[in-house]
């Protein structure tokens, strides 16, 4: 039987600010275990937090890009209990005064075009991190602190592929403000997905939380393996009970990790040490007047200003260093639809197999721009390119390699009818055959001229001369 | 009025800071089979009962169901108490009054003043801490058992200058070891 599916997912996300939250030490990845720590972070006796600026204006940037309405009255609120990651026994956060609410993301499913709203955007703070090992568990204050942004969405995700999309879609437009690293493999960007099945659309299902999930194509995966999980739970009348589960990849389903011991009572209440904030609404306005090109306005902008297909676009504008490459590119040439190709085929594949990404590709876009400008003069054939494109990835310049090589395409009227007829010469045969109405010859015989002009005669401009020169013979 | 609502607002804000006196990071720390063991014992024989009893009342205010009629409620008093206050201010810039009406208890008279009695006299030096207005208490004089009296002076929200400044001249017009108490009868 299938079921209704409803699904919530919160995401959170590491700002990338040069220090801490509420405290001048600074954010790090992968540094030396407690190597980045202040007093503040371990929460010495005495120390109080104050509010980091940066990372105001970051949420700010969030808030905007997903279309939220925010609350200039910053407010934060004690989230309190015990727990060997949370070095004060509460966390700060926003409970009651999110600085962003209401906003939304766009989506595209298999039925067009869909909005998934956000409810709220706050800020708070991140815990240290813990490693369990056989001989204890050691923790790592180095993350304590560092600034968040908790985005919670409404239960609008009806199908695992619309909880990869919006992850997607979140992800890319973070990462297009510059507001985060959204790495989920390093943890910058957290996901945990909320899902109810219900047979009845007017009642909600109990609700089982996924956490852990460190990238978008577990989301998908282990939003469909709950599905299942819950359907054939739900066919066969038993309860669905309310819990915490982990995805587990080698088995692809999912996995418990701990029972929901109903409501755990946080006792929140305004922070005492931090005075509200008002926010200066002129500074809002202006942060929101620059915020950087969202994702889908760079789709849009790409497919009228180049003419670009949809598809060619989207992948670009998915993977935001591959789009500044091309725009770069675009810069010394008018071909948009070839410099694509080249970009999304053999740029991406070269780069792929060589364990590399756009943000550490070692080919200048003013070469992949002279090398399409070639093609099109008809310097070279898009055969030779591909030749000349791989010397370029070893850092050399086209132009050299065309010189080194002696691969100047040959173009030229005269020569090629000279070179043709030679060729015709040497094959009455083919000629013959071409009179009697077997157009194959024509190939044959651009075989021919190819190998004797060693790949170097323009296939296009040879092949209209070749058949002139056939139809005087 | 006063006391009911500092003892709610501060037992709640103390539970909480001193949450991170957990046994973990530093400081003492008591031995336990798991993180929870270590922590529930660790508070155990680092707080006094006295103070356990606070973070408990403390805590118990601030649970979901009680917030409203504890926590809340003393919150809003204090703002009331505060807007009362601050009309004092209105005609004056500085609020002198006794710190206490009398000498400081000796050790062998002392009492469990635990959950005692709260005498005006002294509910009234909580005003700061509701207001967070400058305030400042000095010895004024000797009373006749040859402890000292204090005065408080406090001051308009970040006038601590002018507050510094009468302390200042009060100084130098009284000597406290030489006055004498009626100087404030």
């Amino acid at each position: 039987m299938s079921y209704q599916v409803t699904i919530g997912i919160e995401i959170h996300c590491e700002l990338k600010t040069k220090t801490k939250m509420f405290s001048a030490a600074p954010t790090s990845f992968g540094a030396l275990a407690n190597t980045k720590t202040s007093v503040i972070d371990l929460a010495h006796p005495g120390v109080l937090p104050c509010v980091n600026k940066e990372a105001v204006r970051l949420a700010i940037k969030a808030c905007g890009g997903l279309h939220c309405t925010i609350d200039p009255l910053v407010k934060f609120d004690r989230k309190n209990y015990y727990y060997s990651d949370l070095p004060k026994g509460f966390q700060i956060t926003q409970q009651f005064h999110p600085i962003g609410r209401d906003g939304y993301v766009v989506i595209k499913t298999d039925e067009g075009e869909k909005q998934v709203r956000i409810e709220r955007i706050h800020m708070e703070e991140d815990t240290a991190k813990q490693f369990h090992k056989d001989t204890g568990t050691y923790i790592d204050f180095n993350r304590a602190g560092t600034p968040l942004i908790e985005i919670v969405s409404r239960p609008d995700m009806h199908s695992a592929q619309e909880a990869a999309a919006y992850v997607e879609a979140l992800r890319r437009t973070l990462f297009y403000l510059n507001v985060s690293d959204v790495k989920m493999e390093e943890g910058s960007m957290r996901c945990d997905v909320n899902i109810s099945l219900s047979d009845d659309p007017n009642k909600l299902g109990t609700k089982v939380e996924i956490k852990n999930l460190n990238s978008i194509a577990n989301v998908q995966k282990a939003v469909q393996a709950e599905i299942e999980r819950q359907s054939a739970l739900l066919d066969a009348h038993e309860p669905i009970i309310q819990s915490t589960r982990r995805f587990d990849e080698p088995s692809k389903t999912t996995v418990l990790m701990r029972k929901k011991e109903g409501n755990v009572d946080y006792k929140y209440f305004p922070e005492p040490n931090i005075f509200p904030i008002q926010l200066d609404e002129q500074w809002i306005e202006s942060i929101l007047n620059h915020l950087e090109e969202l994702p889908e306005q760079r789709l849009e902008r790409f497919m009228t200003t180049f003419g670009l297909n949809e598809y060619d676009a989207s992948v670009m504008v998915n993977d935001r260093d591959m789009a500044d490459f091309f725009e770069e590119v675009m810069k010394d040439t008018k071909e948009a639809k070839k410099a694509a190709n080249w970009v999304i085929g053999d740029l991406s594949a070269w780069l792929n197999k060589n364990n590399k990404t756009f943000a550490t590709n070692p080919c200048k876009a003013t070469d992949i721009a002279r090398l399409v400008n070639l093609i099109e003069e008809g310097t070279i054939s898009g055969k030779q390119a591909k030749e000349v494109f791989e010397e370029v990835m070893t850092g050399k310049k086209p132009d050299d390699v065309i010189q080194e090589k002696g691969m100047q395409q040959v173009s030229d009227d005269s020569t090629l009818i000279a070179m043709i007829n030679e060729v015709l010469d040497a094959n009455p045969q083919s000629i013959e055959d071409y009179k009697n109405g077997k157009n194959r010859a024509v190939g044959f015989l651009m075989g021919q001229l190819m190998k004797a002009s060693k790949g170097q005669a323009n296939p296009k401009k040879a092949n209209g001369l070749l058949v002139e020169e056939l139809k005087k013979r | 009025m006063i006391a009911p609502v500092y003892k709610t607002i501060s037992n709640a804000e103390a539970t909480a800071n001193h949450s991170n006196l957990d046994g973990l990071r530093f400081g003492m720390r008591e031995n336990g089979e798991s993180v929870d063991e270590v922590m529930t014992a660790s508070r155990t024989a680092g707080f006094s009962s006295y103070v356990r009893a606070r973070f408990l009342i403390g805590s118990y205010s601030l649970f979901e169901e009680n917030q409203d009629r504890m926590f809340r409620k003393a919150q809003k008093i204090r703002r009331l108490i505060v807007e009362a206050y601050a009309k004092l201010f209105e005609d004056a810039d500085i609020v002198l009054t006794p710190a206490a009406m009398d000498t400081a208890p000796l050790m062998k008279e002392s009492a469990d003043l635990r959950f005692g009695e709260d005498r005006f006299e002294n509910e009234h030096m909580q005003l700061a801490n509701f207001s967070g207005y400058p305030s400042l208490t000095m010895p004024l004089c000797l009373a006749e058992n040859g402890l000292p009296l204090g005065i408080n002076i406090t001051a308009k929200p970040f006038a601590e200058q002018t507050m510094f400044d009468v302390a200042y001249g009060l100084e130098q017009i009284i000597d406290w070891k030489e006055a004498p108490a009626c100087l404030i009868k």
